[in-house]
């Protein structure tokens, strides 16, 4: 199965569901994806900065150049207010796509 | 290599967008760090430092495909409001301050060639060197500059805003612009022309096209010491030759000697002038001859824009009762060593044109004869036949303009004198290549 497929789509709830959490910038982004989803989702990082960049266009994400003392300047990532309702009603959705799809793959409904 | 291979990636994504400077910046600096980042955790798990920077450059994907991600995610509605504001402005910029700087440049640029010209060709001036039409080509080369850099200025403001990628600006841009610059220059532009001027003025929206095709916003690089040398040098000569142009604006044709002017006058007693009007139609009979009081031509060289060339002459009608078939001729003149005479190779006019009656003394173009009927007693009611013809040769050139008619006895006669008028060209690049087809 190409997993690419699988996770078009749901690259914004990935992202929001991350940052709910707290501030991230990119690098870390990826690796919390990547660690949440015990290595399975796992793609290539080309997507995540159009991702980034246009949920910061719609509002959801504020970004902000940041220093450490010892490290470079970094552009963290925050989820806004917007964000997080966004997040909340992708996130119903996709329950409720998964459990359906779960439905239809294991005959529950027996219809 | 890893750390080429990375730059190379970062210049190869930065090239892809098409914004301004510091977004630019901005977004290669957040991948920088993300390359860094991901290096440093590969090395962590024992990958070498080359392969580690590889796999991370590798993990971001094809330069321009993230490019042209990082693009589209960032183009709003709001950004095409912007950028088409940022676009007419540019446009406007570009145009008023390109038009400044290209009438600089072509004072001086028409300073150098008439400089040249006046000191290596014999008989000519710096004030007055060139023909008016031949003359054009530096107007011409202003209005080329200015749309150069108003090309050169829309696209890149247009970019750097609406961070559309270059090739779609253009599709609007170029076939646009260059839509528009061929409209003013083959339809709006009139003026004097000949075939250089004429071509120039066709190839105006090439100005355009070469500015417009530029999607990045031009950078001023300070010279290096050779070019900032030739350009102090090349500045230098054409401020000097503008000075010498007017200081010393070329040799004065030395007057005729006493014995030069002598042989001209004694040449032009002893030669039976004659024209050969004949060629042209029979002479005015005498009876309408008596009933002229004067003539006068008039016309394109006169009013400075009329394309017609008038011969009025200044008559009672009732001279012409029986006569048809009036009309207005033009014929090519032939030197004949002494004076213009008409062609003998040529059996019709080249054009022909209507003729009028018109009251008072005012002709057509706008010349008051009266100041001509001032000094003659004539008392009869003056009214004038005026003769028009459209002429717009390809270049300078002169005509023998008559009225003729078929009078009571069934042959075409002259009325009047034919005059010798000089007419150019003047109207716009279409016109001009009409006449050039049509071998006039």
């Amino acid at each position: 199965v190409d997993r690419s497929q699988l996770l078009k789509g749901t690259t914004a709830l990935l992202i929001l569901g991350v940052l709910k959490d707290g501030e991230l910038y990119g690098y870390e982004i990826a690796q919390r994806i990547r660690e949440r989803s015990d290595c399975f989702i796992d793609p290539g990082e080309g997507w995540l900065y159009p991702a980034l960049h246009r949920l910061e266009k719609q509002g959801a994400l504020e970004g902000a150049w940041r220093g450490g003392r010892f490290g470079p300047q970094r552009r963290y990532y925050r989820i806004t207010q917007g964000g997080l309702a966004a997040f909340n009603a992708q996130s119903a959705e996709w329950n409720e796509f998964a459990r359906s799809v779960r439905l239809v793959t294991e005959g529950v409904a027996g219809a | 290599v890893p750390e080429s291979e990375r730059q190379r990636f970062l210049m190869a994504v930065e090239r892809g967008l098409p914004f301004e400077e510091l977004e630019r910046l901005e977004i290669i600096d957040e991948l920088r760090v993300h390359l860094d980042d991901s290096a440093a955790a590969l090395r962590e798990t024992g990958i070498g430092p080359a392969e580690a920077e590889k796999t991370a450059v590798d993990r971001l994907g094809p330069a321009e495909q993230l490019a042209d991600q990082l693009t589209k995610a960032r183009l709003d509605r709001s950004r095409l409001l912007v950028a088409a504001g940022a676009g007419v402005w540019g446009l406007v910029r570009g145009g008023v301050g390109g038009y400044v700087v290209a009438l600089i440049a072509a004072y001086f640029g028409r300073g150098l060639v008439l400089a040249v010209t006046s000191q290596l060709v014999p008989g000519s001036s710096y004030f007055a060197p060139l023909d008016s039409s031949s003359d054009r080509i530096f107007a011409i080369l202003t209005v080329g500059m200015a749309l150069y850099l108003a090309g050169r200025m829309v696209t890149p403001a247009f970019v750097g805003r609406a961070g559309f990628v270059g090739y779609k600006i253009r599709l609007l841009a170029v076939p646009l612009g260059a839509a528009v610059s061929l409209a003013f220059a083959a339809l709006l532009w009139t003026g004097e022309l000949n075939l250089v001027t004429a071509i120039a003025v066709t190839l105006l929206p090439l100005w355009w096209i070469a500015g417009s095709w530029q999607t990045r916003p031009f950078r001023w690089n300070r010279p290096g010491r050779w070019s900032a040398a030739i350009a102090a040098v090349g500045a230098v000569a054409l401020v000097a030759s503008v000075a010498m142009g007017w200081y010393a604006p070329g040799p004065v044709p030395p007057p005729l000697t006493y014995e030069q002017e002598r042989a001209m006058l004694e040449r032009s007693m002893n030669v039976v002038v004659n024209p050969h009007f004949e060629r042209i139609a029979d002479p005015t009979p005498a009876v309408v001859t008596a009933e002229i009081l004067i003539q006068d031509g008039t016309g394109r060289n006169g009013t400075g824009g009329a394309p017609y060339e008038f011969l009025n002459v200044v008559m009672t009608r009732a001279s012409l009762a029986g006569w048809s078939e009036l009309r207005t001729e033009a014929w090519r003149p032939y030197w004949d060593g002494f004076q213009e005479t008409i062609d003998p190779t040529e059996s019709a006019p080249i054009a022909t044109g209507p003729v009028q009656w018109v009251s008072g003394t005012t002709t057509p173009d706008g010349y008051n004869l009266a100041i001509r009927y001032s000094a003659t007693t004539w008392p009869r009611t003056p009214e004038m036949l005026v003769g028009r013809v459209l002429l717009r040769p390809t270049r300078q050139a002169t005509y023998f303009i008559a009225i003729t008619g078929i009078a009571p006895d069934g042959r075409r006669h002259l009325i009047g004198v034919p005059e010798l008028q000089s007419a150019w060209f003047d109207g716009t690049a279409l016109d001009w290549f009409q006449s050039a087809l049509a071998g006039k």
